[in-house]
């Protein structure tokens, strides 16, 4: 079967309950939005293939899955990610002040070298703003890492956190490419071959009594 | 947050973590169940837990405070009280320690304090992007030992006598990206790997973390990482956008190649080169301290084995990755073999005899099949098992392989036992890889995790830190709830609990004896290969030979540990109350000896860090006829099994006791399937935005998602498969079937994978 993508990154969500990620996970996903609850129930992950400098992304973006709520986020679920969306509600000022407990939860069981990034969310509701965009940029500077608001109610801006993410995990692991000398995988990457037939022929020779 | 209230109800409260108890919560609220999970510590796990280097020294340190608090008072208050509405309130015991006889140290010499500085110049710890912590020392080391390594693997591969085996093994060593079709120039290829270890200069979790990615949309058996694949995987490009199908052949390519290495390996073993090692100071270590995962309870999986069809059949594994265990070795006549336990092996292993080679091929032909020949051994059901292998004419070499190694039984096994031993065995060879047995990367630990999460996926609450003190039993003794040990009342219909959260007059501990586990950080392998190997040893001990000695060591691309280190673990069921002692043998014959190495030595691994405790076997409880109705148990391990078969019947078991007629564990939807269905249609009034901030919190709706099964063929197709494939191995469990039916199992095991990665293709 041929190849639908050029490259696979997971991403996390992360930050607060309440804050909106499961909504930003189906905004970007589905371009959908319920008001009343997303159920998170059943869900693992969303995929979407978004496509950067004509390479297919496939982007597989976890949820918690309700496990933030009481922190108890298994260590497991850090493992292998490449990208981490750090949420906050603008409306909520404790879930802006969690967000460096998040950073330092990361920073003791994700990769080191995850790229991360930071959004506000809910920015549709000016009204009820806790947290100024100041202070976002501010944190998001402290820690070096890309801050955006984002509305997935009004649909602000979580198109854009989602390929800025992936554009700097690409331009990383283009940049190790790079450090690592000329990569001979760069010719594999591309390649969809059939596998199944050298599989088949690898089980049968492989089972033995 | 953390501080916010639990949900008042729910259909059952578990406590502990445990991999029983994850397994049963996960089967539990996968049919909609309302699931309370808890556990009193701060981490997941309970006995099964894993642990960074900090971690479990904190580990250590409160079980050594618990087990002082427990001889001093237990017993506080009363047993029951009454509550106001005519409940009962029984109290529940309070911690106590789970291991016993703790200690652990380094064996290394601290950082002088020009290394201490140098160090701190080159840290910079938790900042993105900039990521090279190593001291440059070891930079340097580690640069010379793969140079040398280098070296080593050419005079190696020049003895060889499979012509591509060269190739192959630089390829897997470092690279898997290299074209495997170019057959290239052995020395250049040498200073390309070489060149690749020094710009690499990341820390080994790092690398293979990422590569996970590309899991959760692979097929199933894709998931099982081929030996040194973790390794192979180092650069971070190369993994996650490798196509899938590529790398599928890649993995029957190198687990081919694996097959071949068994009989490289005797030379490896002989012509073991000395490599120069880096000397590693305390510092060193714990620098490093986040890239250990340190078992409590390690354990591998049989590759046909019960966990290993639920982890597929329940879509868990999607959360784990694996590797096989490269190799199982033995002590003969002093010296670490390889055990020949494939047909393959068997052919190829030169410290068997032709005459050998042939009763071995024999025997385990006989004996993957051994139900059906009932009068091969028939008269023999009360021997020992040796006794029947030396009837089966087999020599003293092949006793100890068949008897030590593959079996792993002691000497007063019956001749069914070993038996049923030997054809488990033989029956999840050939599955993945050239062993029998896989390894969770990142640790067993990671399982109960795993399944923790699938709970969740399906609504499970969970909370650490808290736990129930009191448990509440109605007018008619029946369990109707609990208090949190933050003083809140739950209700529930059941309360599953290991048996160390329930009172002592409630539980029968059917298991008995102990264990006692070394634990240690070593800077090389028991014994050198060219690649990283995972071994599994049974190790016999002169001093006493009916405790055997269950050896694990782990490499880095086993994630457990930083690069150019090694986890190497003990169990040996205990006599005493001194573990140390205990290991003392094995320790001395496998390691070098700790006061300056004899000529001898040199080439054994130092031990750079240890840590020794016992363990309570705790592997099976019953309730007593006091427990309150709807109280149920689960057992929290600590045996000294190798594997972790029993947990799956006995979580099995206990769901089945609360609904018998419900489905354990099946396959879930997938993900993709689930469609989202978009309220913009019949948008919520005004008041919409606080029900959004507060629908979150609230775990009563959970209408937003429609599960809907667009995709049912695909779903249904798979799940056959899976029952398909179920079927396979129950009737090759029980029957005993031809000794072509792993084969068969496995091409279903392919088959269903394949039709996973389709769904997640489509």
């Amino acid at each position: 079967m041929a190849k639908t993508y050029d490259y696979l990154f997971k991403l996390l969500l992360i930050g607060d309950s309440a804050v909106g990620k499961t909504c930003i996970l189906f905004r970007f996903s589905e371009d959908a939005f319920n008001s009343t609850f997303i159920s998170t129930i059943g869900i693992d992950f969303k995929i979407r293939t978004i496509e950067l400098d004509e390479k297919k992304i496939k982007l597989q973006i976890w949820d918690t899955a309700g496990q933030e709520r009481f922190r108890t986020i298994t260590t497991a679920y850090y493992r292998g990610a490449m990208g981490i969306m750090l949420v906050y509600d603008i409306t909520n000022e404790k879930s802006f002040d969690n967000i460096r407990t998040w950073i330092r939860n990361i920073e003791e069981h994700a990769s080191k070298d995850v790229e991360k990034m930071m959004l506000g969310n809910k920015c549709d509701l000016q009204d009820r703003r806790q947290v100024s965009k100041d202070r976002g940029e501010q944190l998001a500077i402290e820690h070096g890492i890309k801050f955006m608001e984002t509305s997935a109610k009004a649909s602000i801006n979580v198109e854009e956190a989602f390929f800025t993410l992936a554009r700097d995990i690409k331009a990383k692991m283009d940049r190790k490419i790079d450090s690592t000398g000329p990569s001979k995988s760069a010719g594999y990457q591309l390649s969809g071959k059939d596998g199944s037939s050298s599989k088949k022929s690898f089980w049968k020779s492989c089972t033995l009594l | 947050m953390s501080n916010e209230d639990l949900p008042n109800d729910f259909d059952i409260i578990i406590l502990g973590t445990g991999l029983t108890t994850t397994i049963s919560a996960a089967a539990f609220s996968r049919i909609g169940l309302k699931v309370l999970h808890l556990d009193r510590n701060d981490y997941y796990g309970g006995l099964f837990a894993n642990f960074n280097l900090d971690a479990i020294e904190a580990w250590k340190q409160k079980n050594i405070d618990l087990s002082k608090v427990d001889s001093e008072s237990h017993a506080v208050g009363k047993d029951k009280d009454l509550c106001s509405d005519g409940v009962t309130c029984v109290n529940l015991p309070q911690e106590t320690a789970q291991a016993f006889n703790l200690s652990s140290s380094f064996h290394v010499r601290e950082r002088t304090a020009e290394e201490e500085e140098a160090a701190k110049k080159l840290q910079t710890p938790f900042k993105p992007f900039f990521s090279l912590p190593k001291p440059s020392d070891s930079d340097s080391a580690s640069k010379e030992i793969s140079e040398e390594k280098e070296a080593f693997q050419g005079s190696d591969t020049e003895n060889d006598l499979t012509p591509n085996q060269p190739h192959l093994q630089n390829k897997s060593q470092e690279d898997s990206s290299q074209d495997p079709t170019s057959p290239e120039d052995q020395g250049n290829s040498r200073t390309q790997v070489v060149q690749k270890e020094k710009s690499i200069a990341e820390p080994v979790k790092d690398e293979s973390e990422g590569k996970e990615s590309e899991q959760p949309a692979e097929e199933a058996s894709a998931l099982v990482r081929e030996g040194d694949k973790a390794s192979n995987d180092r650069d971070m490009n190369h993994f996650s956008s490798e196509p899938k199908s590529k790398n599928d052949e890649e993995f029957g390519e190198k687990l081919s190649e694996e097959k071949k290495e068994s009989s490289v390996l005797e030379d490896n073993i002989q012509g073991s080169v000395q490599e120069k090692k880096k000397e590693w100071t305390a510092g060193d270590i714990k620098d490093e301290w986040r890239k250990f995962c340190l078992d409590l309870s390690p354990r591998v999986l049989f590759c046909c084995g019960d966990i290993i069809e639920l982890l597929i059949r329940s879509d868990v594994a999607r959360y784990c990755e694996f590797r096989t265990v490269s190799r199982v070795l033995t002590l003969l006549k002093n010296k670490l073999e390889p055990v020949p336990c494939s047909r393959a092996d068997v052919f190829g292993s030169k410290i068997v005899s032709l005459i050998e080679k042939r009763l071995m091929m024999k025997f385990l032909q006989f004996a993957a099949d051994f139900e059906n020949h009932p009068e091969e051994y028939e008269g023999h059901q009360n021997s020992t098992f040796l006794d029947f292998l030396k009837f089966k004419k087999l020599t003293p070499n092949l006793q100890h392989f068949v008897q030590h190694a593959i079996a792993m039984v002691d000497y007063s096994s019956g001749t069914e036992h070993g038996l049923q031993r030997t054809k488990k065995f033989l029956q999840s060879l050939g599955r993945y890889g050239n062993t029998a047995f896989l390894f969770p990367l990142y640790g067993t630990g990671e399982l109960s995790q795993a399944f923790a999460r699938m709970s969740a996926v399906f609504g499970g609450v969970y909370c650490l830190m808290e736990t129930a003190t009191h448990l509440l039993a109605d007018a008619d003794n029946k369990c109707c709830g609990i208090i949190t040990s933050k003083g809140q009342r739950i209700n529930c219909k059941y309360l599953v609990a290991e048996s160390s959260y329930l009172p002592d007059t409630y539980t029968k501990r059917l298991s008995s004896g102990k264990v006692s586990r070394g634990i240690y950080i070593t800077d090389s392998s028991i014994s050198r290969s060219s690649d990283e190997d995972l071994t599994l040893l049974n190790f016999i001990c002169e001093e006493d030979s009916s405790r055997s000695v269950t050896v694990l060591e782990m490499p880095p691309s086993a994630c457990v540990c930083p690069r150019n280190l090694f986890v190497v673990y003990f169990t040996r069921v205990s006599n005493s109350d001194d573990p140390e002692r205990d290991l003392q043998e094995v320790r001395e014959r496998l390691f070098a000896s700790p006061d300056g190495a004899s000529s001898a030595e040199e080439s054994r691994p130092n031990i750079l860090w240890s840590m020794h405790f016992t363990l309570n076997d705790w592997s099976m409880v019953e309730l007593t006829d006091q427990a309150v109705e709807n109280v149920l148990v689960l057992s929290e391990g600590g045996d000294a099994e190798i594997d972790l078969d029993k947990c799956v019947p006995e979580a099995k078991r206990l769901f089945h006791q609360v609904c018998p007629d419900e489905e354990f564990l099946p396959t879930p939807p997938n993900p993709e399937d689930i469609i989202h269905v978009d309220d913009t249609e019949s948008p919520v009034a005004t008041g919409s935005n606080s029900e959004f901030e507060s629908g979150q919190e609230n775990s009563e709706e959970k209408k937003g998602g429609e599960i809907i099964s667009s995709e049912a063929t695909d779903q249904e197709k798979n799940r056959e498969e899976n029952q398909d494939m179920q079927e396979t191995e129950g009737t090759s469990a029980e029957v005993m079937c031809d000794a072509e039916k792993p084969e068969e199992g496995e091409e279903k095991a392919v088959k269903m994978s394949k039709t996973l990665g389709q769904e997640n293709e489509s």
